[in-house]
């Protein structure tokens, strides 16, 4: 008897520890404010569905640096999936670990932090979402549920407005809705809409609208046919029902609860995250230095310096064959210099020529001063921050209305423009059909040559900026200015030092040298520093001075 | 664990870490020597600190593979008791294991030279924006007895001020660690006037804390006694040097003779394997020379060169040798091609209101204040103040429970930054900039706290 209380006993021990309620891990905590959705239904039968989810993270809750967006189906690309927060473009999306079939989205640096509120703008285009109709043969129909997120992360209500806009050509008394009328019925675009709002909605709750539309609207076959029966295999798999059926019983009754209890104890698993206090962009760095975060070619780099102090006046290119340049000595007031010109200067030789071992410390220093400059920042962003520069450098260049403009514009934007990695192509597609009036500092860097082509006036003397008599700049066509100033700079590129890569090489062995022992006491951790760490947000701002 | 406990613990539900403080320290025949903290917030985040300089913000599950890191857990280990926790299949967990393993070891190793943000794309977030329970560093004002007699002391209490024993302050240093606090520097008044220093340090260091030293130098000319401290664990040095004009420093501190001391503890220091800095008091007094003292510093052979405004608290108040925040920056051109050009590193410790000074700019770094935020200050006696400077004491370490000590009036309105000026409050740099020092605001006319 005893021994058959004991297992009976163990037994319902067992049952209830397999069915004991689980801690879900509270990290994530916060209010979805707004979850407003469009459907836009084409003509070719894809749906691009366009989020925008307003989150308020909870104070004291872990910032919301990814978010699952659910899908209707697997069919989107992730290509082609566009995100944005605040206006920035996220470009951390992969298919969710999570939420199936569905996005994940990492918010990275925009993260929405503990007491603030950000929204996420998320477009997708998804496929095979339209069905026929079941009740009318001409009509096709489409229902939707907004995506929705776990109640143990979400709380509160939510605005939920769902807007689906039909094809175009579809008039306002053809689409019929499914179950729930919608709010509003308007017109966007020329395109029928059905709107759905829900003030009080719960984030963690999922929804369904749904609304037909005749078909014809849509190209052929496009319209998904019903299947005969609706079986999700995935979720009968996991039910409790089939393993009863399969299995039958009480013993299988305990088995589904012990999955599930055993899974509802574990903690919700979330991927791991690191984070460090950074300021994002580091704004402020010359082309020059640009160059370098980009980590442009060393003689692009060299060039763009050598072509920054023809512009500015302070040096001629005398010869190309050798290359030597000359420095106006004494250097005019009221320029400024950066220390990364003063040292180019520093590597003239009094032929004229450039000496190497000066340039490639000039080198090793400017690529340290940027490393410095970047500490604390965002490499990566800072990076895309200034492509985009070029990117409108460009674009300055070739909105220029006038040959004057052309080339002043040009000529401002010159270093800048010297980032794109397709400088040539792009400077020759930009003038190729364009006449230009050449910048007069251009005559700076190849004062010997001949007249281009048909002139207007004599090539001017290049002088610094505020002295000399006023000249007329002759106006070239577009494609041989383009070609000189493409077969000029790559030969002043190819010429500044002989042989880039032993250049490259000798000067990343400085920057990036292979990482030394540090030493340490027998006792001491070696390395650390209270108050040392001049890292953004650091611990150590204003503590250890003051003595 | 009685039977009836293990038997409830079947049916208890999988919790996060307990708060608490996991350490690793590389062996001594390591080729790269670094230390790790790793403190486990109540909700199971964590904060991992690498040679109590380097902090990372972890969430929950990188905090739990972090603990199984430090500890030394072999892959099959960790992978096991995160798929017994975890909702996670063991091929997730162990490639996340591994890739936060490789993530952490590189940033360990690959020092300050390579900032994580901007090399390894590690996600940032705003500098000062985590929340804590703790800070990062504690420094322990063991003494407010001093040699010097500095009349810009920023000390706002006597000298005879009650001072714990030993014992106690092994106590406080228990506690430090209990909170999760990795990092604790030794400060005073002047530290090294107290005969157990060397007895403390050792004693942090074998509980497993990172230890410094804020010194006036003077007693370190004594080799011996740098040994015994080095010899204890002592992990890095900051001497005040607030002139390389002897007269202007000896007149900065107050005693005829300092300066002869001072510069003979810095050779002493800079001779011996330790990380050491100086510190300068940017004043009226010494700015005119600046130049000067940093070549200085730079012959003696110290590495880094610290300086900070005056601090406005204790006899600073009154001195009359400040500079104004607006007339900071030529300044601190002067200081910055002064240390390019000897090869020093800078650091720039005072946080400023950005619209007067902005570090950022000038690439000194984000500046704020942190009191009672990622560091604060234990009195001669116990009791906790928000940073070493201001002198309203929050509760005692010893007696007080350390959430009402970190959740105090005082502590919160400085997390809160409620010291900023009425202009700060529609500034777009707001965040960014803090408002910046209390004390500094306070004595031109800012807001003081009511509490």
């Amino acid at each position: 008897m005893c021994k058959r209380s004991a297992m009976i006993g163990a037994i319902i021990l067992i049952a209830l520890a397999l069915v004991a309620p689980a801690v879900q891990a509270q990290d994530y905590r916060f209010n979805l404010e707004e979850n407003r959705v469009h459907l836009y239904i084409n003509h070719d039968g894809t749906v691009r569905i366009v989020y925008d989810l307003t989150f308020a993270c909870d104070r004291g809750a872990h910032p919301i640096d990814v978010v699952d967006v659910g899908l209707p189906n697997n069919t989107y690309r992730l290509g082609e999936i566009r995100a944005s927060i605040a206006g920035v473009r996220l470009t951390d999306i992969s298919d969710s670990p999570y939420v199936k079939p569905g996005v994940a989205v990492g918010l990275g640096s925009h993260a929405i932090g503990p007491g603030q509120t950000g929204t996420l703008h998320i477009e997708a285009i998804v496929r095979n979402l339209i069905y026929q109709d079941s009740k009318d043969a001409e009509y096709a129909s489409l229902e939707f549920a907004p995506t929705w997120f776990d109640g143990d992360f979400v709380h509160g209500t939510t605005r939920l407005e769902v807007n689906f806009h039909f094809p175009p050509g579809v008039t306002a008394e053809e689409p019929r809705y499914h179950k729930q009328e919608f709010t509003v019925a308007g017109f966007e675009d020329d395109r029928v809409v059905y709107t759905w709002i829900k003030e009080d909605a719960s984030g963690s709750q999922k929804y369904v609208y749904g609304a037909s539309f005749p078909k014809k609207y849509l190209a052929e076959g496009v319209v998904q046919k019903a299947p005969a029966f609706n079986i999700n295999l995935e979720a009968l798999c996991s039910s409790p029902i089939c393993w009863f059926l399969l299995f039958g019983g009480g013993w299988a009754f305990l088995a589904i609860m012990g999955s599930w209890s055993q899974k509802r104890r574990k903690i919700q698993y979330l991927p791991p995250s690191l984070a460090v206090e950074g300021t994002g962009v580091k704004r402020g760095l010359t082309a020059v230095e640009a160059a370098v975060l980009l980590e442009a070619p060393l003689n692009k780099v060299l060039t763009m310096i050598l072509f920054g102090l023809v512009k500015k006046g302070i040096v001629t290119v005398e010869s190309e064959k050798p290359l030597r340049v000359r420095a106006v000595d004494p250097l005019p007031q009221g320029i400024r210099l950066w220390p990364y010109e003063h040292r180019f200067l520093q590597a003239i030789g009094d032929n004229g020529e450039l000496i190497e071992g000066k340039l490639r410390e000039m080198a090793v220093d400017l690529i340290g001063d940027v490393n410095k400059k970047l500490t604390g920042f965002n490499r990566k962003e800072t990076r895309e921050y200034y492509k985009d520069i070029a990117a409108r450098a460009w674009q300055q260049v070739e909105a220029a209305g006038t040959p004057e403009l052309l080339g002043q514009r040009w000529g401002e934007g010159l270093e800048w423009t010297m980032l794109d990695e397709d400088w040539e192509g792009h400077t020759r597609r930009v003038f190729h059909d364009r006449p230009v009036v050449v910048p007069s500092w251009w005559w700076g860097y190849r004062p010997w040559a001949d007249q281009v082509g048909p002139a207007t006036a004599p090539a001017p003397r290049p002088t610094p900026s505020g002295a000399g008599v006023p000249v007329t700049l002759p106006t070239l066509p577009g494609a041989n200015f383009a070609n000189t100033v493409v077969s000029g700079i790559e030969r002043a590129a190819n010429r500044v030092v002989s042989n880039i890569e032993s250049f490259t090489d000798r000067v990343t062995q400085t920057t990036n040298p292979p990482p030394k022992p540090s030493s340490s006491s027998s006792r001491s951790g070696g390395y650390s520093c209270a108050c040392a760490c001049a890292c953004a947000g650091c611990a150590c701002a204003c503590a250890g001075g003051g003595r | 664990m009685p039977f009836l406990d293990r038997v409830k613990s079947w049916f208890e539900p999988h919790r996060p870490l307990a708060p608490g403080i996991y350490h690793y320290q590389t062996p001594p025949d390591a080729p790269q020597q670094f230390r790790l903290h790793l403190r486990v917030e109540k909700d199971g985040r964590g904060v991992l600190l690498i040679n109590a300089a380097r902090v990372l913000h972890l969430n929950q599950t990188a905090t739990e593979h972090a603990a199984l890191i430090l500890q030394g857990k072999r892959t099959d280990e960790a992978v096991r008791e995160i798929a017994r926790r975890y909702n996670v299949s063991r091929a997730t967990a162990q490639a996340d294991f591994e890739s936060l393993r490789e993530t952490i070891w590189q940033i360990a190793q690959a020092g300050e030279e390579v900032c994580p943000v901007t090399y390894l794309e590690i996600e940032q977030i705003e500098p000062l924006s985590a929340e804590l329970s703790a800070p990062y560093r504690m420094d322990l004002a063991l003494t407010y007895r001093c040699q010097n007699d500095c009349p810009h002391c920023y000390v706002g209490r006597p000298r005879d001020f009650p001072e714990l024993s030993t014992g106690q302050w092994k106590q406080v240093i228990d506690r430090c660690w209990e909170l999760g606090i990795p990092h604790l520097t030794f400060t005073g008044g002047e530290a090294t006037l107290r005969p157990d220093l060397v007895e403390l340090v050792r004693y942090a260091e074998d509980v497993g804390l990172v230890t410094g030293l804020q010194t006036n130098g003077r007693r370190l000319r004594d080799r011996a006694y740098l040994d015994e401290l080095l010899l204890a664990g002592l992990d890095h040095i900051q001497i005040t040097l607030e002139s390389h004009d002897e007269a202007v420093h000896d007149r900065m501190v107050g005693v005829t003779g300092a300066w002869r001391e001072t510069v003979e503890g810095i050779k002493t220091v800079v001779n011996a394997d330790v990380y050491m800095m100086t510190n300068t008091t940017l004043t009226t007094a010494n700015v005119d020379g600046i130049e000067e003292t940093i070549a200085f510093v730079a012959s003696l052979g110290v590495p880094t060169f610290g300086c900070n405004s005056l601090i406005y608290s204790g006899a600073a108040v009154a001195v009359g040798q400040g500079i104004a925040e607006g007339d900071l920056a030529p300044i601190l051109e002067r200081v910055k091609e002064a240390t390019a050009r000897h090869h020093l590193r800078l650091i720039w410790y005072t946080p400023t209101q950005y619209c007067e000074l902005d570090p950022v700019g000038m690439e000194l770094g984000v500046k704020g204040c942190t009191a009672a935020h990622y560091n604060m200050c234990v009195e001669p006696n116990g009791d906790v103040i928000p940073c070493q400077s201001y002198y309203v004491a929050l509760g005692n370490i010893l007696t007080d429970p350390w959430e009402a000590i970190w959740e105090h009036e005082l502590a919160r309105y400085l997390r809160r930054r409620d010291f900023m000026m009425e202009k700060c409050y529609h500034c777009p740099d707001q965040i960014l900039c803090g408002g910046g020092c209390p004390l500094y605001n306070q004595y031109h006319g800012g807001p003081t706290p009511t509490i």
